[in-house]
């Protein structure tokens, strides 16, 4: 339990480091905002209307307080293109993301870790050389040009599945068709990284004197691997996929893109081209957000897949 | 009829080295409650002995060439794999050196006996668990009911060995392997878990196929002992007689390095004894008798021919050119 | 002194014998020199000028005049993805070297001294490292706009977090070896043990890195590239190559599928190098190649 609130306790700060970062990446950089939004020919008078309309004119340290209590708040700004309140906006997009990046880790997880055992139980078979060159694949390929061969092959030759599009909220057969793709093409991205640290970990397991134990109760060799080995191995395998999340994110920025699908990724990079500084900030934010909160559950996890860990 | 026969054993291991022949020709075998010691310094194939009669070897780089391991009239290295599933840990089972590590840390230790009850004996939950604590309760852990729901790591070192044996008796097995069951523990409780070991071979009538390279713990327990070097058997005979009249020049050498057995050694005040040398490796074995570098009594012959196991009467068996 | 050069030569020394006997290390470096060589010598081996645009062979299927085909500007695919090593190399290299130098010197000064500088170091270093990479880049590029230089310190500075934290995982365990220890002792000052002892000693696991995301900056300058807010066009680099095929996929497949592909062989170059570098430089590993 101490455990728990410990680790709940320092993530506040955290938090307020992630703003900080945010506030720093756009504001503390020589040169106004209001200069790069505007453009080099904006009259003095412009610049400076932009810049009391906003705020920017006052000291930094005070914009920073600001910045901060009002984002602890839920108040990300105004966005400079549409005006409408970002937070509101972020709303909108965030559930396309949370879809693309809930089914492609679990397509990830699934690949990775089935394909990081797989390999582990027999170490150099032909099975664990294609996994490996699967894996291998997986941490080479650009997620946008693995996301484009996917299109060409299943989209546009097969015609199997649309391309472009994250389809109609309410209309769940249409929404799982159109996530098919663009699952796989993160999934896959990811899945590379699992399948490496599922098999090293579940080797080094597997060496280990209680695994013998395991067998000579006579235990079925599935029951063996999965509830004996896996559990132990699982603690690395958990801390990767939870790091892997960021390049997952990551991946998500593009496969938006490439797909044409509503998301925060590609709100985020539409907010960049536009240079509509504060939705960039908010949608950095709340995805930054996302990652901490999920290594915040991995960690969480640790407790309780080993009792050395909660009772320590 | 034997309860277990080992028959020209040959387990050899495969490497980039060259091939090593950790068990080479070993034949003996295991009555029905028995304690039968098997002895030899490490890295003289008693371990692989074992294991291979459990199928626990990592194969690659481990292959069982030639052999039987006779058991209930059938031969163990025949039978499919779900057959020897169903033989182990139900009539055969085994407890490791290492009791700290060979527990699962991330299971209970009532879950760890109650999986085996529930495999073997077809036990519903509930059963199987009320099982593993009267088990717990037969090892003498003290309140077995909450130690049950304790995992290994709060465990001490004695107390997860009684906990690997209660696992390894739960089912009843016809027979014990017991691998070094007490090196890695404190010398006051090493005396417990033999004494353990013991008590409940009585009651249950398990034979125990003992591994040890000290031959003190035999002394109390085995009624035969099987001395193996190099994958080999050198000497086997009863407890007193390997004691008593020892006839291998590596089994005295065993003894001598033995500080106290009763009070002959003090009396006569004989120095404590090392053989002399190492082990050799497994991939690098002398010519002739393997252990003729080492041994004080070397003949010429020694050093080119193996010697044979020959029988020198009262189920006394030798493998020396001492005794042609 | 006198022991860390030892330790030096016996790397610098068994080298060679250690690439052979990894040979996808071998591949990878064979894939990277390839790659380095089209770079180099780019104006010379490629058939057509990139840039130059021919309207009357436009999105031309691969044949025997345009072997990968052309572009909707009827260039040659082919020469802009020669040129496009060139790019991708540059980027790679100077921001893994700025990456690495800043990196190392924020690791080497936290992990030496540790207590409240690394505490205060390394607080800001997880920060970073608390956004997803990606992020970072996207979020430096669009503060500084477009174009190489841009690019190069937003995958640089995007790298500092990891580089530091490599640097100061190794520092911790030279610091306490023996020749650390002595020349302490002897009274060498803080900058001489740093710079004489320890950074010789962390060299190897950097360098491993160096080579991983030399691979990793190559795939974020294609990405930034991409996303048109990296490298702008007619500049050839492999992300607007291939952002500019997507355009065209239905028509011609090939801009895309060519252009992604250089990406991804160099980009398995630079890994399986960098892979076969660590398993060959663990020492863990060393002793299981040598024993079997």
């Amino acid at each position: 339990m101490t455990y728990i609130i410990k680790r709940l306790l320092l993530f506040i700060p955290t938090l307020i480091g992630v703003i900080t970062l945010v506030f720093l990446i756009l504001h503390a950089i020589p040169g106004s905002p209001a200069t790069r939004v505007l453009g080099e020919f904006a009259t003095a008078e412009s610049i400076a209307e932009f810049e009391r309309r906003l705020g920017l004119d006052r000291p930094l340290i005070e914009q920073y307080i600001d910045f901060v209590t009002s984002y602890a708040t839920g108040d990300f700004g105004e966005s400079y293109r549409t005006g409408e309140e970002v937070i509101d906006q972020l709303a909108l997009e965030l559930p396309y993301t949370l879809h693309l990046v809930t089914a492609g880790m679990i397509i990830a997880i699934i690949i990775g870790v089935g394909l990081g055992i797989v390999s582990a139980i027999k170490p150099n078979s032909l099975l664990d050389n294609i996994g490996r060159i699967i894996a291998l694949l997986g941490v080479s390929m650009p997620v946008f040009w693995s996301g484009m061969i996917l299109i060409i092959l299943f989209g546009l030759k097969l015609g199997w599945f649309p391309i472009i599009g994250a389809g109609d909220t309410g209309d769940v057969p249409d929404i799982l068709h159109r996530l098919v793709l663009p699952a796989f093409t993160v999934g896959f991205l990811t899945s590379g990284v699992i399948m490496r640290m599922t098999r090293s970990s579940m080797l080094e397991v597997l060496d280990q004197d209680y695994i013998r134990t395991a067998f000579s109760k006579g235990l079925a060799d599935t029951i063996v691997y999965l509830k004996h080995a896996l559990k132990n191995a699982a603690i690395p395998i958990v801390t990767v996929i939870g790091l892997s999340f960021g390049g997952l994110l990551s991946g998500t920025v593009l496969t938006e893109t490439i797909f044409a699908r509503h998301g925060l990724g590609k709100f985020l990079v539409d907010a960049i081209l536009w240079k509509d500084y504060p939705a960039a900030q908010g949608c950095i934010f709340v995805i930054s957000l996302m990652f901490l909160v999920i290594n915040l559950i991995t960690d969480l996890i640790y407790g309780v897949l080993d009792p050395r860990i909660r009772h320590a | 009829m034997h309860l277990l026969q080992i028959k020209n054993l040959k387990t050899y291991f495969y490497t980039t080295d060259g091939i090593g022949k950790a068990v080479d020709d070993v034949t003996f075998s295991l009555e029905k409650s028995e304690t039968l010691g098997l002895v030899g310094e490490s890295g003289c194939g008693k371990s692989v002995t074992a294991l291979s009669v459990m199928r626990l070897l990592k194969e690659p780089p481990a292959r069982i060439v030639n052999g039987q391991i006779l058991f209930d009239g059938t031969d163990l290295l025949r039978r499919t794999k779900k057959d020897i599933k169903a033989i182990l840990g139900k009539r055969i089972s085994m407890i490791f050196q290492e009791p700290m590590t060979s527990l699962n840390p991330v299971y209970t230790i009532g879950d760890q006996i109650a999986e085996m009850l529930s495999l073997h004996e077809d036990l519903a939950k509930k059963q199987s668990w009320e099982r593993a604590v009267d088990m717990l309760a037969k090892v003498q852990i003290p309140s077995p009911e909450k130690r049950a729901y304790e995992y290994p790591h709060q465990l001490s070192g004695g107390m997860r060995q009684r906990a690997m044996i209660a696992m390894a008796l739960a089912c009843n097995p016809e027979i014990l392997i017991a691998d070094e069951p007490t090196t890695a523990l404190d010398v006051t409780v090493q005396a417990q878990i033999i004494d353990l070991m013991m008590q409940l071979k009585n009651e249950f009538g398990t034979a125990i196929l003992l591994i040890t390279h000290d031959l003190g713990v035999v002394a109390q327990t085995a009624e035969r002992i099987v001395v193996m070097y190099t994958g080999k058997i050198v000497e086997e005979a009863e407890t007193l007689a390997i004691f008593e009249d020892p006839k291998h020049p590596y089994t005295r050498g065993l003894l001598q390095s033995l500080p106290n057995i009763g009070y002959r050694s003090f009396s006569r005040r004989q120095p404590l004894h090392e053989i002399e040398g190492i082990v050799p490796s497994l991939y690098g074995l002398p010519q002739g008798c393997s252990f003729h570098p080492r041994c004080p009594d070397v003949m010429a012959i020694c050093r080119q021919t193996a010697p044979k196991l020959v029988d020198i009467g009262d189920n006394h068996n030798v493998q020396c050119h001492l005794y042609p | 002194m006198r022991d860390a050069n030892y330790q030096k030569d016996k790397k610098t020394e068994s080298g060679l014998k250690m690439l052979k006997r990894s040979p996808t290390a071998v591949i990878g470096l064979v894939i990277v020199l390839i790659v380095i060589f089209c770079g180099i010598f780019a104006p010379w081996i490629s058939p057509y000028d990139p840039i130059k645009t021919d309207l009357y062979s436009r999105l031309k299927a691969p044949d025997k005049d345009h072997w990968l085909g052309t572009d909707k500007l009827g260039r040659d695919v082919l020469s802009r993805i020669i040129w496009g090593a060139r790019v991708s190399l540059k980027v790679g290299v100077i921001s893994v070297g700025i990456g690495m130098i800043i990196g190392v010197i924020i690791g080497l000064i936290g992990g030496y001294f540790g207590g409240i500088t690394e505490k205060a170091i390394f607080s800001l270093v997880d920060l970073m490292l608390s956004v997803p990479p990606l992020l970072l880049a996207l979020a430096i590029v669009a503060t500084l706009g477009p174009g190489i230089g841009p690019v190069m310190t937003a995958v640089g500075i995007s790298l500092i977090p990891i580089f530091a934290r490599v640097a100061r995982g190794s520092v911790l365990t030279v610091k306490e070896q023996n020749y650390v220890v002595s020349a302490r002792a002897l009274g060498a000052s803080h900058l001489d043990i740093m710079l004489r002892h320890i950074l010789p000693n962390i060299l190897t696991p950097v360098i491993v890195m160096a080579t991983l995301y030399c691979a990793f900056a190559i795939i974020m300058e294609a990405a930034l590239s991409f996303l048109g807010i990296g490298i702008q066009p007619p500049e050839p680099t492999w992300g607007t190559i291939l952002s500019h095929g997507q355009q065209h996929m239905r028509t011609a497949a090939w801009i895309s599928t060519f252009s992604g592909l250089a990406i991804t062989i160099t980009v398995l170059g630079f890994n399986l190098l960098g892979d076969g570098l660590r398993d060959l430089m663990d020492p863990n590993m060393r002793h299981v190649i040598q024993t079997k």
